[in-house]
């Protein structure tokens, strides 16, 4: 007769909180929560900066669950896509871009360890790491530069020394391989 | 576009998955992608890639004290008649301060650990019992949020718990624990109840009372009923419920009941 919380879907959490459940929020919360601090977390490198976020993107989430469109995928990419976006903004804010400039000026171009540096891949989940290095090189770094690093496509290419048109076609074939390896090592979606 | 697709920037739309693009260039990617279902199509296909990159973990009690905070904060999200005066209960345990939510802005500094702390410690327990908690959404979906919003009332919702008591359905009288009756559930056998706020003091803006099956190993919400200025409002019961309890929780309510938020309590007989 009744549906209970733990029990029910991301989408009809997403309805209930429309019709302004806390609770149904807290269970949105508990299940994708973790996830989304984490990825801010790796993205500003700021527990703080992370916090923020992830406050943000629910607290969004309560305001306006109706710009969860279901049918356009899962919950948690969308939560995550928002916390990227978020946290990409945090980072990239005037100061730190004057600092990542200077430090990128140093590093250009990086040789393949140093990307492996910047982006601290050591700390992703094993199974992911495995699936990541899968990659060749030239498909994995300009990924982990961007999606990690916070680096757009330009410093990607000038970090990388390639042209521009080449990161963004190799970014584009890089997902698709990324999502065979993801696959292979059985990286649930 | 440098994609040898013409019509759909593939490459631009891979670049944008992953915030990559420069402002003027993801400008111009978002008007396209309001506009073609393909591409969208293909970006939701990256973000679901994406998404496996990063590992499930346990989400952060602190920054979910911070989100109820901000949403009570707030104010006006979850309606609630305007407050005459909160009056504290004499007999309840000392109630948290009138306005304690609102004492910080979303973006303002952060509390005290102290404060923080302090929230902490009902959640994780709560927490660890959530995977099997049964917590009915029917309730939360809106029958004590709708009745309950603004102190507006069906007409005949008094009228039908006055009936369901004169034919004899089964009603819990909730009592504080100096013994004061404050409140009563009627239990029927329809899995529709009735919660009558019979002398529950007004709780302040924010603020909203929860009912709580108590008879399993862990509470069940029966959803919302009211800042006490909503005389009758409808919850659901299911079979095989005797014991309950209301506490004061957070607009929107609570996942479990706040332990020194337990108002009342009684059983139906």
């Amino acid at each position: 007769m009744y549906e209970s919380i733990s029990q029910s879907s991301d989408a009809s959490l997403v309805i209930a909180v429309g019709r302004r459940s806390m609770a149904a929020l807290e269970e949105l919360f508990r299940r994708h929560g973790g996830a989304v601090g984490a990825l801010a977390r790796r993205v500003t490198r700021d527990p703080h900066r992370a916090e923020e976020v992830c406050q943000t993107v629910f607290t969004d989430l309560w305001r306006s669950p109706e710009r969860y469109d279901p049918e356009r995928g899962g919950l948690r990419p969308w939560l995550l896509s928002l916390a990227h976006r978020r946290s990409v903004d945090l980072v990239r804010s005037e100061s730190a871009r004057r600092r990542r400039q200077e430090h990128d000026a140093a590093l250009s171009p990086v040789a393949v360890d140093e990307v492996e540096s910047v982006v601290h891949t050591a700390a992703l989940a094993d199974e992911v790491r495995r699936a990541v290095h899968r990659l060749p090189a030239p498909e994995r770094e300009p990924i982990l530069l961007a999606y990690f690093g916070d680096r757009s496509y330009r410093d990607t290419a000038q970090m990388l020394g390639v042209p521009e048109g080449t990161v963004k076609s190799r970014i584009r074939s890089g997902l698709a391989s990324l999502r065979r390896a993801l696959d292979v090592e059985g990286v649930q979606p | 576009m440098s994609n040898t697709e013409q019509q759909h920037p593939f490459d631009e739309i891979a670049v944008y998955a992953l915030d990559g693009l420069e402002p003027d260039e993801q400008a111009a990617i978002e008007a396209h992608l309001a506009g073609c279902l393909v591409c969208q199509a293909e970006l939701d296909a990256h973000l679901a890639t994406l998404a496996r990159l990063t590992p499930d973990e346990p989400a952060s009690p602190t920054v979910w004290a911070r989100i109820t905070e901000s949403i009570a904060a707030e104010g006006g999200e979850v309606p609630e008649r305007p407050l005459l005066e909160a009056v504290p209960y004499p007999g309840a345990p000392p109630t948290e301060p009138t306005g304690r939510a609102r004492r910080r802005r979303p973006g303002a500094p952060e509390a005290g650990p102290r404060h923080l702390a302090r929230r902490r410690r009902p959640w994780e327990r709560i927490a660890g019992l959530a995977a099997a908690a049964v917590v009915l959404v029917a309730a939360a979906l809106g029958i004590g949020y709708v009745l309950g919003d603004r102190g507006e009332q069906q007409p005949d919702l008094a009228q039908q718990a006055d009936e369901a008591i004169d034919a004899g359905d089964p009603v819990a009288t909730l009592a504080t624990p100096d013994g004061a009756a404050v409140a009563r559930v009627v239990v029927t056998d329809t899995g529709t109840g009735y919660f009558l706020a019979d002398d529950l003091p007004t709780l302040e803006q924010g603020r909203t009372y929860q009912l709580w099956q108590l008879d399993g190993a862990q509470p069940i919400s029966l959803g919302t009923v009211g800042n006490g200025t909503t005389a009758v409002t409808s919850v659901a019961v299911p079979e095989g419920t005797t014991t309950m309890a209301v506490s004061a929780e957070a607009a929107g309510g609570a996942i479990a009941p706040t332990p020194d938020q337990i108002i009342a309590s009684g059983e139906a007989t």
